[in-house]
Parts: C-alpha cells; sequence; structure tokens
C-alpha cells in the first residue's frame, strides 16, 4: 500500500517546479492532463498554452475575516500562494483547442493534438 | 519560479492541541452491496488547524471529494477525518506521466483535541476540495483571560 503525504510536491529540495503535481494521458486525437488544486475557483486559475508546453498558474490565500485577529496557526501544512508550472507536453496540440473544467478541487485539461502531428501507426519491419 | 509560500508555524501548544490520534482501526465495510468496494490507498490529507479564543478551525485539503464523500466523527476528543475519491479513469488514454496517485484513495487523518467541543455547534462544509471545520469549544473550555498584576 503506497501512502502518499500530499505536501511532499513542495518541499525546499528543489521540487517547487513540480507543484501541482500532474498526471498526462495521451489518446487518438487529444491529450489529458489531470491535476490537484484544492481551494482553488476557476476564476484563480489561469491556463495558458503553446502547442508544446500548458502553463498553470493559480493563487491560494487562506483569510479567516469571521475569526477577527486572534486566530493563530496551532498547525500549518497546507501550501499558500501562488504557483506557476509549465507542463512539457508529450506532443503538440493546437493551442486553439484547449477546455479546463475543475471540480472538486480537481482541474482537468483537454487538449486536442495539432492536425498534422496526429500519432501515426509506424510498421516495424523485420 | 514562484514557489508557493507558507513555511510551516510550529506553535507550542501543538504538542498537546491538534496533535495526531494513532488512526483507529477501520470500520469492515458490511451491507448487502453487490458491487465489491475497491480497494482504496490511504492517503494523508495537509490540514491547517488554527484557534481562536472561541473556536478550532480545522481545514484539510482533499481534493476528489465533496459533502457526500466526507465524513467527519468526534468521539472523545478524538475528531477523524475521512473522504475517498476515485479518480476519473479515462478509458482508451495511455498513461503518458505520473506523478501522482490513479488508483482509488482514501484521505483519513486523526487529531486529538485538548479542547472539550460544543457539538451542536460544529459547521462543516466541502468547497473545491477543502474540508473546513469549525468546532466551537465549549462553555467550559473557553480560554479565561487571567489578570497578570504587577508588583
Amino acid at each position: 500500500m503506497w501512502v502518499r503525504r500530499q505536501w511532499e510536491g513542495f518541499s525546499e529540495d528543489g521540487d517547487a517546479e513540480a507543484f501541482p503535481p500532474a498526471n498526462i494521458w495521451t489518446g487518438q486525437k487529444d491529450l489529458v492532463v489531470r491535476c490537484e488544486v484544492p481551494g482553488i475557483a476557476p476564476e484563480a486559475l489561469e491556463i495558458s498554452a503553446t502547442p508544446d508546453v500548458l502553463t498553470l498558474r493559480g493563487r491560494r490565500e487562506e483569510r479567516f475575516p469571521d475569526e477577527g485577529e486572534e486566530a493563530s496557526f496551532l498547525r500549518r501544512e497546507r501550501w499558500n500562494g501562488v504557483f506557476v508550472r509549465a507542463l512539457s507536453l508529450p506532443a503538440e496540440i493546437d493551442a486553439d483547442r484547449v477546455e479546463a473544467r475543475v471540480s472538486r478541487g480537481i482541474l482537468t485539461i483537454r487538449a486536442s493534438f495539432g492536425e498534422r502531428i496526429r500519432p501515426r501507426k509506424i510498421a516495424v519491419r523485420s | 519560479m514562484a514557489n508557493p509560500g507558507g513555511a510551516p508555524q510550529r506553535q507550542r501548544q501543538e504538542e498537546t492541541q491538534g496533535a495526531e490520534a494513532p488512526p483507529r482501526e477501520a470500520a469492515e465495510p458490511g451491507g448487502e452491496d453487490a458491487r465489491p468496494e475497491p480497494a482504496y490507498v490511504a492517503v494523508v490529507p495537509a490540514t491547517d488547524i488554527l484557534e481562536t479564543p472561541e473556536a478550532l478551525l480545522v481545514i484539510a485539503d482533499m481534493p476528489g471529494t465533496d459533502e457526500t464523500t466526507v465524513s467527519v466523527t468526534l468521539e472523545d476528543r478524538v475528531l477523524t477525518l475521512s473522504g475517498k475519491t476515485v479518480p476519473e479513469a479515462f478509458e482508451g488514454y495511455v498513461l503518458e506521466h505520473v506523478e501522482e496517485e490513479v488508483r482509488p484513495w482514501e484521505y483519513r487523518r486523526t487529531f486529538q483535541l485538548a479542547d472539550a467541543i460544543d457539538r451542536e455547534g460544529i459547521e462543516a462544509s466541502v468547497r473545491n476540495g477543502v474540508l473546513r471545520l469549525r468546532l466551537p469549544k465549549s462553555r467550559e473550555a473557553r480560554v479565561r483571560k487571567i489578570a497578570v498584576k504587577g508588583k
């Protein structure tokens, strides 16, 4: 059983660029990127696309207006602030055909491949 | 390249207040459901705990969950948070690059609370995959200002 501690992704050992963690799936016509962005509303996310790279920017700031000035942290593990991540894509996409949606703190991006770059099966001769 | 901020702030009270309790035995999933439940990988959610004179605030990152898949229990001052999620499976796609779990997982964490809580006043909500709890302290547990007299 693999127990993953979620906040290890932004430790100080230079791993900060790989935040938020993302998975990439490729299909026949498009690719899908999935990453976790808990507590970030769609309007706080910025996604820009070139044929090779998806750049994700987001910000999250906790405030406790209802609790006044007297709230103090007993435990602080969640990240706070901004992140920027440039994801190199395994195949060229059409930057005009990218869709993104956020649900339950998970960002799912679908990007269609560029027209001339549809993966083609290559026959292997012996 | 911007980094997320927030160096952890350790307070002396952290040892007693908001200290992690050993996990309780998970209840065996029972019931008449014909379809077997998928095996859930255990994940510990990143959690902030704050204290005000009136209440404890607990905020846990549990992306993939909503109010129907999260449960919170408080028993003998042990607070247990849990939430299950089954990540979307992209049939017909090849997983090219993996940095996070693809199997179904369950967030689970327990905390030992130092203060007695007024159960009737507990507020809980899940939004954008974040669980937020406000646990009002019971009357007896509210901080009382202690007058410090000088010489």
